[in-house]
């Protein structure tokens, strides 16, 4: 898969991350917690904070 | 997505957009190499799209977005509580909006004891957006066009 900050685009590396989706992170399982930073605020925050009292929609993506 | 949030938000649904690499980094969003490289594409991403869901940027080496998957437009529903409910390989507003709609109308039911819960598993489609995939390339820069049409 290469550096996860590639400086190309190669869509070999999204056909290949798209044939494990479905081998991944099941309905029914857990999702993983990570800390990330609030863009509004700049402070640490837990993802898992999301869903700890409500039910969360949760996009990935970027700019580009 | 943004119309989604502000509709599920009175039901007591939490909405956020996770900043991850750069898909198709370019000449003017190129890959970040800081935090404060990753920051400044998150706020231009806010301000240029109008962005109105609480942004969270994932860590330089992508710690949330690879725990998840890579993919790079991904969609995950969580129950409260933390289990995973729907998980899309591209995010679609109309399959979100549907499996939303069904799943807080069902939830009421089951309080009522009317409904109990399966699992399904599904092949969906989504619009093409060419245009818009096209746009979202040039904003990049060139290098995104060409590395994209080879």
């Amino acid at each position: 898969m290469g550096p996860y900050n590639f400086a190309n685009f190669d869509p070999t590396r999204d056909e290949e991350a798209f044939s494990g989706f479905l081998d991944r992170l099941h309905v029914g399982e857990r999702a993983p917690n990570a800390t990330v930073e609030d863009l509004a605020t700049g402070e640490a925050a837990e993802l898992r904070s999301l869903w700890r009292r409500n039910m969360a929609i949760v996009e990935f993506g970027s700019f580009t | 997505m943004d119309d989604l949030a502000d509709r599920y938000t009175d039901r007591g649904v939490t909405s956020a957009f996770v900043y991850t690499r750069e898909a198709h980094p370019g000449e003017r969003y190129g890959p970040h190499t800081s935090m404060e490289v990753k920051r400044s594409h998150a706020q231009a991403f806010r301000e240029e799209v109008g962005v109105r869901r609480r942004i969270l940027i994932d860590d330089l080496a992508g710690t949330a977005h690879r725990a998840f998957h890579p993919l790079p437009n991904l969609t995950y529903v969580i129950a409260r509580g933390g289990m995973i409910s729907y998980k899309a390989g591209w995010t679609d507003p109309d399959d979100v909006a549907r499996f939303m709609d069904h799943t807080l109308d069902r939830l009421e039911a089951r309080r009522a004891g009317e409904v109990l819960p399966m699992v399904t598993e599904q092949i969906a489609w989504r619009r093409r957006d060419d245009e818009g995939f096209r746009r979202g390339l040039e904003r990049s820069g060139p290098q995104a066009i060409a590395d994209f049409d080879g």
